[in-house]
């Protein structure tokens, strides 16, 4: 496996699409402090810090940008091994499919550990150039943390995502479409079961993320329930992974060329 | 224990009602090369796929060196090199970075294998060349390379001499002659093109239409399609009976009234018109003809399509 996951990242080398994951998190605290320039007066936060755009930092990845990210780099992992058609090399090796496809999970989880930290670093350097006050170490080990664990969490999120739109050609673009809608429902569910069950909601509850602060939540998150969701996504991308075929696609698709042909 | 490397019992392939390779036996003998001939979308690559698991066959069974595939890919893959249809490989790494990647999935350590392998296909190591700026003939090198790099006893090579040029095509023949003769691999290639089949395999089989219309030693096929004699003249069927009477000829066959082929070669053409004149029949043409590999395929494909 270690072999697997050695191979994926190699792969990543002079890729552009990781410019996709770079300047939308580049772009996430510079959005989120804007935001908070144009509002009306009396409705800006009279006291925005460090803490603050921390904050929207870690709600806006998981709510938009690291869901478009990761689905797209992620789906595209999948999608190259078919548009430069290098699968039929590595099931030759042999490299089983299911094992291909869990290396590549494992790259973009490890990808969005990486993105977290250079997310943390943007965050900083944004907040430092604006002149925000209240940066310190305890700040940043607490909320720099955060940043880190809820890109780990929503990736977690993101995989069966990833593992369908990646298989399914050229879908993946769409797919961090619909994954960027998912992940903005976070905003309609203030209580009740969805508010901690949601995986978009559990991935900032699981990271340390206070909803109720920063959401309006009506009510405290169960870090139980949670768990639940979390739970859920991780079975269903087993699920998905050990019905995962690689032929399943290319024959369905010579079949229906077969079927034009008869037709014609 | 079978002699074969690759034996295949009744293969099939079926796409809906289209079907791709139908009830296919071949067989690969150890240390030769065996040339798959036929012409596009006859079957070759289906096949090949279905040799290496990468398709699943419909109905049949495929043996690869003693085993059947089905079930035992992990022992029989690693013993394997292919290469099927087009290079594929990242193209946003060079050459050796994407021989890398499968040299560590293969468990291969250290540089060697992979410096090698280019070596051996005229391609340098570590180039900073990346693999989309490289030629068809580059690309197909590094195929090459890739199959060839694990030093694999059998290699299943479809269309191996796709995209390179006249002295590339006289080197990869070289290469893989060598293969065989100097290392003892196994060789199944595959080609449309005949005169490539036909330098370089020891064994060929002639696929069409899914189907395996023969499976012969090149020297057979070449002994079996030679010379033959073809004479005009009044009466065929009866010239035909005279020559088997008289002259116990065999192998003779009146094509139509006029026109008479014969296939054994032992006949004295002089003896056969001055039997024709005696027996008060006119000779208006005779000849001997042979046959090229060429003409033989034609024949049994039943039209063009083979370079």
């Amino acid at each position: 496996m270690w072999n697997i996951l050695n191979g994926e990242w190699r792969k990543l080398r002079r890729c552009q699409i990781l410019f996709v994951g770079i300047v939308a998190l580049a772009l996430c605290p510079v959005v989120q402090y804007g935001t908070q320039l144009i509002v009306n007066p009396e409705l800006r936060d009279p006291n925005y810090t460090f803490a603050s755009l921390f904050d929207n930092v870690i709600w806006g990845n998981t709510q938009i940008f690291l869901p478009i990210s990761l689905v797209m780099i992620g789906g595209w992992m999948i999608d190259r091994e078919n548009t430069n058609d290098t699968l039929k090399n590595l099931l030759t090796v042999p490299v089983p499919y299911q094992k291909l496809l869990g290396g590549k999970l494992m790259a973009a989880i490890f990808l969005s550990l990486l993105f977290g930290l250079y997310s943390a670093a943007v965050t900083i350097l944004t907040g430092t150039i604006v002149g925000l006050d209240g940066l310190s170490a305890a700040l940043l080990l607490r909320q720099g943390g955060q940043v880190i664990a809820a890109a780990f969490f929503t990736c977690l999120v993101c995989m069966p995502m990833i593992l369908i739109f990646g298989q399914i050609r050229g879908a993946y673009l769409g797919g961090s479409l619909l994954t960027f809608f998912l992940g903005y429902c976070i905003l309609f569910f203030k209580s009740g079961v969805l508010l901690s069950a949601y995986p978009f909601s559990a991935a900032l509850i699981l990271a340390g993320f206070d909803m109720q602060a920063y959401n309006g939540a009506v009510q405290a998150p169960s870090m139980l329930l949670a768990l639940a969701g979390m739970a859920a996504v991780l079975v269903l991308t087993v699920g998905i992974l050990l019905f995962s075929h690689p032929g399943s696609r290319k024959e369905v698709h010579k079949k229906k060329k077969a079927g034009r042909k008869r037709a014609k | 224990m079978s002699d074969y490397v690759i034996e295949t019992c009744g293969l099939t392939k079926k796409y809906g009602e289209q079907i791709s390779v139908s009830d296919l036996s071949m067989h690969v003998r150890k240390g030769r090369i065996y040339g798959l001939l036929g012409r596009n979308g006859a079957g070759k690559t289906t096949t090949m796929r279905m040799l290496l698991g990468l398709t699943m066959p419909t109905s049949g069974e495929v043996k690869i060196l003693g085993r059947p595939l089905h079930g035992n890919e992990k022992n029989i893959l690693p013993r394997t090199g292919s290469l099927i249809e087009s290079p594929g490989f990242y193209p946003n790494l060079t050459g050796t970075e994407n021989l890398e990647i499968f040299a560590r999935l293969r468990g291969l350590k250290g540089s060697k294998y992979i410096r090698d392998a280019l070596e051996v296909v005229n391609l340098p190591y570590r180039d900073k060349k990346l693999f989309s700026q490289y030629s068809l003939g580059m690309k197909q090198r590094l195929a090459i390379a890739l199959a060839v790099m694990h030093n694999p006893e059998l290699l299943i090579l479809d269309e191996p001499i796709n995209g390179l040029d006249p002295i590339g095509i006289a080197e990869m023949r070289g290469f893989i002659r060598g293969l065989c003769d100097d290392a003892g691999k196994t060789i199944l290639i595959s080609s449309h093109i005949l005169s490539e089949i036909s330098l370089l395999a020891d064994d060929v089989g002639i696929i069409d239409h899914g189907v395996l219309l023969e499976e012969e030693s090149l020297e057979k096929l070449e002994a079996k399609n030679g010379k033959y004699f073809r004479f005009t003249v009044s009466n065929a069927p009866l010239a035909a009976n005279l020559l088997q009477s008289r002259l116990g000829i065999q192998r003779v066959k009146a094509d139509n009234a006029h026109e008479l082929t014969v296939r054994d070669l032992h006949l004295d053409a002089g003896a056969a018109v001055r039997l024709f004149v005696d027996a008060g029949l006119s000779v208006s043409d005779a000849h001997l003809y042979e046959n090229t590999l060429e003409d033989y395929f034609k024949q049994v494909t039943g039209g063009e399509g083979i370079a």
